[in-house]
């Protein structure tokens, strides 16, 4: 696993946005067997609600209003941004990256550089790891987009995935500090587990064609086709159960801290079994410090969920107080990673809901 | 530094503890011998596999993965696994 560390650079504000719609699991019973299993889903893996866009509505919409919202409310000039970063699996074009296409909707200076990191579930850690090194080595502020709209690539009929995702995005401000703010990341990737989430079309191995477009059936029931995204769920849970309690431990290691040190572990909400699963393994006893809500809010917002859990449950104390946080993000790749942080008086609205109009 | 000792401790519990526990995240009604095939409880599903591994990380603080549970046909041998005897 690789360590970084870094001294003087800081988030300074984070927002997030979800769209307005929402499907709820008990309009969803036609694909169980019955209520009572759609009871369990809610219990166990903690599901109830979750936002969905409207047709034409990209990711890169809703990270381009989050970002339009931070700039407003934090009145920053776009003149002293000097890096944008989107990371997304969904980008609007192949080509050009949609950090160039958000450059220029959001007014930034040609002295500002601009590219996409293609991540999901772990982007947001990874997405940080990278801003902050490059703060760290003399940029002075960049700003961080993350967002998926996960409903647009799943099969409704795929109840692996379809009941889990949410679509979010989320903006970060980074900056560089003259006081020293430490922070410690631990990352690493599974790559040889690639095939546990993937969406196998549309790329350069397997063009989208008529062919990749059928529906086929699984041995356990579950409807996509080739063009859909999917996810093993058990081998992506065993991953999880191996791999992150372990990443955690090394990050609270490698910043010579004890469990009792850190003020809110934000883990990404993969589903709520996992979530509490790790807490458990870590030995964090105090459930309240280890957010779980946003799942059955909004669903799994995939590369937004950690950010979504900072500005849905902890925007008052972000605002407030100065805090120290461990992020953890684990999923498609197989990637992980988790930083330890502090969050000191930053911005952080609750969670806004999109307003924007759909893009053509 | 000392190392220090996050991970917490594992557990243990007799076994009717056990049974009583291993009911209750199958979430069925029937009871549980040490013979019986989970396959054969008609709550015996994905939902209920992941309660198990749940229970195995809350009640022992033990890792059960489901590579593990794949090869688990009675209630013997969770017993087994959670290294519960008779």
């Amino acid at each position: 696993m690789a360590e970084t560390y870094f001294r003087h650079a800081a988030v300074k504000g984070v927002c997030t946005v979800v769209p307005a719609g929402r499907i709820c699991l008990d309009d969803e019973c036609c694909y169980y067997d019955n209520a009572a299993k759609v009871a369990r889903l809610k219990t166990t893996v903690g599901l109830n609600e979750r936002a969905v866009v409207e047709a034409k509505t990209t990711p890169a919409d809703l990270m381009q209003y989050a970002a339009e919202r931070m700039m407003k409310d934090m009145k920053l000039d776009a003149n002293t941004i000097d890096a944008l970063i989107c990371v997304l699996d969904n980008p609007d074009y192949k080509c050009p990256p949609t950090a160039c296409v958000l450059h220029g909707k959001l007014g930034l200076p040609e002295t500002c550089m601009a590219f996409d990191i293609n991540h999901g579930c772990a982007g947001y850690v990874y997405g940080l790891n990278v801003a902050f090194s490059m703060v760290e080595s003399g940029y002075k502020r960049i700003l961080l987009l993350v967002g998926d709209t996960k409903s647009t690539t799943v099969n409704i009929k795929d109840r692996v995935s379809a009941p889990i995702f949410g679509d979010g995005a989320a903006a970060t401000l980074l900056e560089r500090t003259q006081d020293v703010e430490e922070s410690w990341f631990v990352i690493g990737a599974k790559g040889k587990d690639y095939e546990n989430i993937m969406i196998p079309a549309g790329g350069a191995r397997l063009p989208y064609s008529p062919e990749t477009a059928k529906e086929t059936t699984d041995e356990f029931g579950q409807t996509r086709s080739l063009n859909n995204f999917r996810m093993n769920g058990r081998n992506v849970f065993d991953f999880t159960m191996n791999v992150v309690p372990k990443n955690i431990e090394a990050t609270i290691k490698y910043a010579a801290k004890d469990v009792a040190d850190i003020d809110y572990f934000v883990l990404h909400q993969a589903n709520k079994s996992i979530v509490q699963n790790v807490a458990s393994r870590i030995g964090v006893t105090d459930k309240r410090k280890v957010p779980v809500e946003t799942l059955a809010k909004y669903g799994n917002l995939a590369v937004a969920s950690v950010p979504s859990v900072l500005n849905d449950v902890l925007f008052e104390q972000l605002q407030n107080k100065k805090m120290t946080v461990l992020l953890s993000g684990f999923g498609v790749g197989l990637a992980y990673g988790s930083v330890i942080l502090t969050l000191d008086h930053v911005y952080a609205p609750s969670t806004i809901v999109y307003e924007g109009k759909n893009h053509e | 530094m000392p190392p220090q000792q996050l991970f917490m401790k594992e557990k243990t519990m007799n076994k009717a503890e056990f049974i009583e526990k291993l009911k209750v995240a199958i979430n069925t009604d029937f009871d549980l011998e040490s013979t019986t095939v989970l396959a054969d409880l008609p709550e015996w599903d994905s939902l209920a596999s992941v309660c198990v591994i749940t229970m195995f990380e809350d009640e022992l603080h033990k890792n059960l993965d489901y590579a593990t549970l794949d090869k688990v046909k009675t209630v013997q041998d969770l017993l087994d696994i959670a290294g519960i005897s008779a």
